[in-house]
């Protein structure tokens, strides 16, 4: 469903262009879930910002070719990527209390997508409430009806991070970007985020794409791992292949 | 909310009480004498006592405090040593320009500071911002007495919008004594509308390339609603306290521009009066500008946690 193709990333905001990301290859099968490791710089969260079309700098070309289902997001103009986004494509960030608007309720954030359609989706408050609360209880937050009326400062991290997720999935999007969304969580609450990711993969289909540098979380998440370092492809293959039967010296490196 | 109202109030009566005394007890220890200012070389021993009996100041320290905080209480501040007649009157005038005059700077920067903040943060590098942005570099470089000369040369001599020096009184003619009060009002506001509109910018810049921003493009927000329903209302907090200090430094701004544009407001008076050691004056004019700029700073913090639901924990 996703295909990337000879992605290539240059900034300009220095006097020469550098380079950021360059000749990424990779697919995402329907129902896939793909990980991209690599360290900070390796270019694997500006890869996923190109998907998701929101790198929209005038400091920066880009070039090759981002398709999803047959929309080129990597040409698309912001009009037609903004009707994508949200609908098509659900972004979860790492920090889940700075990616929430402090000043707004966790219901008005996890209601979004819909409201910012809510004319062509023809959708009333009470629906989109309705909708709202079922994703979050979809997401295992318990007691959705308070959080839905909580500010984010007064609901936990792991909660955050679900209702972000919530909030990505409230269209049902075919795509789900996450990145880094467990490194700012402790242990025991990274697990239960990848256990909901999983569920959701399976019960919905919904396909994943999932930035991390925490091997063993994308170990117990992805079906297929993309190894990123200074903004090229290392390697890539089953989640098998890397860990077990590693044939870059980058990947021997991490994995061992 | 209500909590935090309450928390705030009594806050502010403390403070109050704080700042009365402090106010009071500077007045006791400054040198100088009313009494013997008001006799000057007349001065015998007898009549020194007796307008001392007369003015209370042979009562003890506390004894006159207590009997100033009635006053404030019941705003009647007592008899002014110079004009003879009761301070509040004297104030009362005075308080009304000076209100005014900070109230229509006030409305000069929030109506024009804002609108153009957000318009010069969604446009930035474009003609407009960089046209305001020579022009904010100056006019905040040029203290505002010196804009009053020239708002009155403009305005006033080559426009012949007013008549320079022709203050009207509010109790003569209010529409006249309104128009009149634009001008240097208009002075008092510009460095600050300028300051106001930077720092609205900045933060309205800074607060967009903030994560939450990002997370709200991708669920389909564009620009405008990016700004108006996410960015701003975070963007606006500092801007809120920062106008919230104008205002009260307004008050106090206003002392020198009235000199500028000959009003009789406070300034005048309080420069007079504490010129003649007419104590009574003094403190309550002190008090009234202490008052006033908690006021404004109790409203500040209001209009904070309405905004911002982090604030109404503490």
């Amino acid at each position: 469903m996703l295909t990337v193709k000879d992605l290539k990333i240059e900034f300009f905001d220095h006097e020469l262009p550098e380079v950021a990301v360059e000749d990424v290859d990779f697919v995402i099968n329907d129902g896939d879930i793909l990980g991209i490791v690599g360290e900070s710089g390796s270019g694997k969260s500006m890869t996923a910002m190109a998907i998701a079309g929101l790198l929209n700098r005038k400091d920066l070309t880009k070039s090759g070719v981002i398709d999803l289902d047959g929309t080129d997001l990597l040409n698309s103009k912001r009009k037609d990527l903004r009707e994508l986004q949200g609908k098509d494509i659900g972004f979860v960030f790492q920090d889940p209390l700075n990616s929430m608007n402090p000043v707004l309720k966790v219901g008005y954030q996890v209601e979004e997508a819909l409201r910012v359609r809510k004319k062509t989706l023809n959708i009333s408050k009470e629906e989109m409430k309705k909708r709202a609360l079922e994703v979050m209880e979809s997401v295992g937050l318990t007691d959705v009806e308070r959080i839905y009326d909580s500010y984010p400062h007064e609901i936990s991290g792991g909660q955050r991070q679900r209702a972000q997720i919530a909030a990505a999935l409230i269209m049902k999007p075919k795509l789900l970007i996450c990145d880094e969304p467990t490194t700012a969580l402790d242990v025991t609450v990274q697990k239960k985020i990848i256990d909901v990711l999983k569920e959701l993969n399976k019960k919905n289909g919904t396909s994943i794409l999932f930035i991390s540098h925490d091997l063993s979380v994308v170990r117990a998440l992805c079906d297929r791992v993309v190894v990123m370092k200074d903004g090229l492809v290392m390697e890539q293959g089953s989640v098998d292949e890397i860990f077990n039967n590693p044939q870059n010296e980058y990947t021997k490196q991490l994995v061992y | 909310m209500a909590k935090y109202i309450i928390k705030k109030l009594i806050l502010l009566i403390i403070t109050l009480i704080i700042t009365s005394f402090v106010i009071f007890l500077i007045f006791e220890l400054v040198p100088g004498d009313p009494v013997l200012d008001k006799l000057g070389t007349r001065a015998t021993p007898e009549s020194v006592e007796a307008l001392r009996i007369q003015y209370g100041l042979n009562r003890p320290f506390i004894v006159r405090y207590l009997s100033f905080i009635k006053g404030v209480v019941t705003l009647d501040f007592g008899t002014s040593y110079t004009y003879g007649i009761n301070v509040s009157t004297l104030l009362r005038e005075k308080l009304v320009i000076n209100f005014f005059l900070s109230l229509i700077s006030i409305a000069f920067v929030i109506l024009v500071s804002i609108p153009l903040g957000i318009y010069t943060a969604k446009h930035t590098g474009g003609f407009l911002d960089r046209v305001l942005s020579v022009l904010n570099q100056s006019s905040m470089s040029i203290p505002s007495f010196v804009l009053g000369l020239f708002v009155t040369f403009f305005f006033g001599m080559v426009l012949k919008w007013f008549r320079p020096g022709g203050y009207v009184s509010y109790k003569a003619n209010f529409l006249a004594f309104i128009f009149f009060m634009i001008f240097p009002a208009l002075s008092l506001a510009l460095p600050k509308i300028a300051m106001c509109m930077r720092l609205l910018k900045s933060n309205i810049l800074e607060e967009a390339g903030k994560d939450y921003a990002m997370s709200a493009y991708a669920r389909g927000n564009d620009t405008t609603s990016l700004l108006y329903r996410h960015v701003l209302k975070n963007a606006a907090m500092p801007t809120i306290t920062f106008i919230g200090m104008i205002a009260a430094d307004m008050i106090c701004a206003g002392i020198v521009i009235e000199q500028v544009f000959s009003i009789p407001g406070l300034g005048q008076m309080l420069i007079n009066s504490i010129m003649t050691r007419d104590y009574p004056v003094v403190e309550a004019e002190v008090m009234m500008i202490a008052v006033f700029i908690m006021v404004i700073s109790f409203i500040t913090d209001i209009i904070h946690a309405c905004l911002d639901p982090r604030v109404r924990v503490f």
